[in-house]
């Protein structure tokens, strides 16, 4: 007897089999003992894939119980980009540009990326201001809570997007307050 | 009720009233829009919890989707079921996010048509299914290569027709079953824990 392949009896199954190929396979499995055992075998196996896949395991995650959290309003869009945009302008002027001026003071060419990291970056004196440890450490921890918080209601890379604009923009602050001691004194 | 499923297989004055409020949220009606998240939102982010590699994936995603399908609400056809469209909207989503990804590990066409398949023993089969759990068959889908994953999700979780599978897929009609028998093929594999192969009984019958 010629039986029909797991193809075949999975595409029955489904009822992806023409006709007469469909009416030729009832008739065989009325017949052929082995071939009805596989198509029950793989009744069982599309019983057990349907039903893994829609059990309702998990909840719904709170972000997304309503259709509000959706689309960030163009508002946030809006105080996002002028946050970064003031950030960015505040970086170029504040962190870039000084250290162009102090390489051509130096001498040494503002072009020259080896010259800029290892003399303007490693003996620059300003590092000794500008970088303390324990305040980026408590600033970068800050930034995973807030991402996280935020992410509750919007996706990560507007979360992301919101909270490193938002410290751009802090750290530009104190910035200008040195700038006017300077003038002071 | 379950959304995830013919949701059109409700009484006429169910139907009338869903589409009542799929015109409603076409024209622009907000509360109109928001129940028709509430009621699809659940099965959507179960499809994309399925069909995406993580959680945090799933939620981005059914965000994105139901953007996607606020915008395109308009081209929405009334004559068409709205989960077809629904799953359809959300299939081509994941699947774009998935390749875009490089997650498609899953084997091309032509290597697909000229894969042995070895014949499976009915009787060790049955016994493998009977042994084994929803959440391990759930853990052996997050292992198996994105292609097989996502078609086992399109047929069984999303009830999609072989041509709507070949077409989010990008495969011809006549290999989604091949895809889909090759897919189970490799979840029998993970479930054995030991290459499948005392499930096969020799060659192809």
């Amino acid at each position: 007897m010629i039986h029909f392949d797991e193809m075949a009896c999975l595409l029955y199954l489904e009822g992806q089999l023409d006709a007469a190929r469909s009416r030729e396979m009832a008739a065989h499995v009325q017949e052929c003992a082995s071939c009805r055992d596989l198509l029950h075998a793989l009744e069982l196996e599309t019983t057990l894939l349907s039903s893994a896949l829609t059990e309702d395991t998990e909840p719904m995650p709170a972000r997304l119980a309503s259709e509000q959290s959706q689309s960030m309003p163009s508002w946030v869009w809006t105080l996002a980009f002028a946050a970064f945009a003031a950030g960015a302008y505040w970086f170029w002027n504040d962190g870039i540009g000084p250290w162009f001026d102090q390489l051509s003071n130096a001498g040494f060419g503002g072009t020259d990326v080896f010259s800029m990291i290892v003399f303007s970056g490693a003996f620059w004196e300003g590092w000794s201001d500008k970088i303390d440890a324990i305040q980026i450490g408590a600033l970068i921890l800050v930034a995973i809570v807030a991402i996280g918080w935020i992410r509750r209601r919007v996706r990560r890379s507007v979360a992301v997007a919101v909270v490193m604009s938002a410290l751009l923009f802090a750290v530009a602050l104190p910035q200008q307050a040195a700038a006017a001691e300077v003038r002071r004194g | 009720m379950d959304a995830r499923r013919h949701p059109e297989g409700m009484s006429p004055a169910e139907q009338a009233v869903a589409q009542e409020r799929i015109a409603q949220a076409k024209a622009g009606n907000a509360e109109a829009w928001g129940e028709l998240y509430r009621e699809h939102a659940p099965a959507i982010f179960r499809f994309c919890r399925r069909a995406m590699p993580t959680r945090e994936d799933a939620e981005d995603a059914t965000m994105d989707i139901f953007i996607k399908v606020r915008q395109k609400l308009s081209q929405y056809d009334a004559s068409r079921p709205f989960s077809a469209w629904l799953y359809a909207v959300a299939a081509n989503h994941c699947w774009d996010l998935l390749r875009r990804r490089k997650l498609r590990q899953g084997l091309e066409t032509g290597e697909v048509e000229n894969m042995p398949l070895e014949h499976p023993d009915p009787g060790q089969l049955e016994q493998l299914i009977a042994r084994r759990s929803g959440q391990e068959v759930r853990r052996a889908l997050d292992k198996l290569p994105a292609r097989s994953r996502m078609a086992l999700v399109l047929r069984y979780y999303s009830d999609m027709s072989y041509d709507d599978i070949a077409a989010t897929l990008g495969v011809r009609r006549t290999f989604v079953g091949v895809v889909l028998l090759r897919a189970r093929h490799q979840l029998r594999d993970i479930l054995e824990g030991q290459g499948g192969a005392s499930l096969a009984a020799g060659g192809a019958a």
